[in-house]
């Protein structure tokens, strides 16, 4: 059974419902197109089945540079990649595989999250029960170049966790700037407390010190004769 | 096979695409096919996508592929076909 048959598409009318998306190269794009052309052109016979690693593989001059790239991008039309995110372009090699990087572009699902790109396999799925079990040992290059991959797509993950850390952080100065305020005014009522406190303090020693002064006794004079009748006095005096 | 179309989005408007490439997998007794916005991600690199082909009632519906295993096998299509489409 040929792996993959191509087909011509008629005049019916076309709908678009939802699909996955995958970036190439600008010329990749057109390589891809210019290839399936030609072949359809030629009529290609039906391939035999695809191999992970054919023996010669027959590389045209025009498309042995091609490059594939997937890379994460948000399920909108306009993508948010990181801007300082440099993909790492791979030689197209059929002994490499290429990683699917990107989330499923359904239409008719809700919004995603834009921080969550899907989670990418690092190996291939494991093939049919049908079809033995791709050998695909990597070379030092190929094993280079994979772990490039790895490499940035945990550089676009650290980007998405320095985002959600930077708004943590934000949340947390806004709840500290609150804190400071509340600390203020406590402070200002623990001074009005404190100056209360030492008003009642300055009170009570009043008191105090009102208490403990001594009574002084009243004190005593002698008697004064009481002068009867001075008159008499004087005439016997002369 | 028509190089551009108009297509009717899930919202109802009338969109140009670019086909690239159109093919059978039989063993998944599916179509699919790679077609284009004209897009261009903020890294430079053009943005293509792929739907299953479903043929209904005289019309085509551009679907989601399905599993992880097709999309794998879409994948060698397509560089089959780059390669010169032998496997």
């Amino acid at each position: 059974m040929p792996a993959y048959n191509f087909i011509e598409l008629g005049t019916f009318p076309f709908t678009i419902a939802a699909g996955r998306v995958i970036a190439l190269q600008q010329d990749g794009k057109d390589k891809l197109k210019k290839a399936y052309n030609t072949l359809m052109a030629n009529k290609t016979a039906p391939q035999d089945q695809l191999a992970e690693t054919p023996a010669v593989p027959e590389v045209p001059q025009a498309v042995e540079n091609l490059d594939i790239v997937e890379q994460p991008t948000i399920d909108t039309p306009t993508t948010s990649a990181p801007a300082d995110f440099q993909p790492a372009p791979e030689s197209l090699n059929p002994n490499t595989p290429i990683e699917d990087m990107i989330a499923p572009f359904d239409m008719n699902a809700q919004a995603q999250p834009a921080v969550e790109p899907a989670a990418a396999p690092v190996v291939d799925t494991p093939p049919a029960v049908n079809e033995p079990a791709p050998v695909n040992v990597l070379s030092d290059a190929e094993f280079i170049k994979e772990f490039e991959n790895l490499v940035n797509r945990t550089g676009i993950r650290q980007q998405t966790i320095k985002e959600q850390m930077r708004r943590r952080l934000e949340d947390l100065l806004m709840q500290a700037k609150n804190m400071d305020y509340i600390e203020d005014k406590v402070n200002e009522m623990a001074d009005v407390v404190k100056a209360t406190n030492e008003v009642v303090k300055a009170s009570n020693n009043l008191n105090q010190s009102i208490q403990n002064q001594p009574v002084n006794p009243t004190p005593t004079t002698p008697i004064q004769p009481a002068v009867q009748n001075p008159t008499l006095n004087l005439q016997q005096a002369a | 096979m028509p190089d551009k179309i108009n297509a009717t989005n899930e919202k109802g408007e009338t969109v140009e695409v670019e086909i690239i490439a159109a093919f059978e997998i039989p063993d998944f007794s599916r179509k699919y096919v790679i077609y284009s916005y004209n897009e261009v991600d903020p890294n430079g690199l053009a943005k293509l996508h792929v739907s299953q082909l479903i043929e209904e009632a005289g019309k085509y519906t551009l679907a989601n592929v399905e599993t992880d295993d097709e999309w794998t096998r879409i994948k060698s299509v397509m560089r089959a076909i780059i390669t010169g489409g032998n496997a």
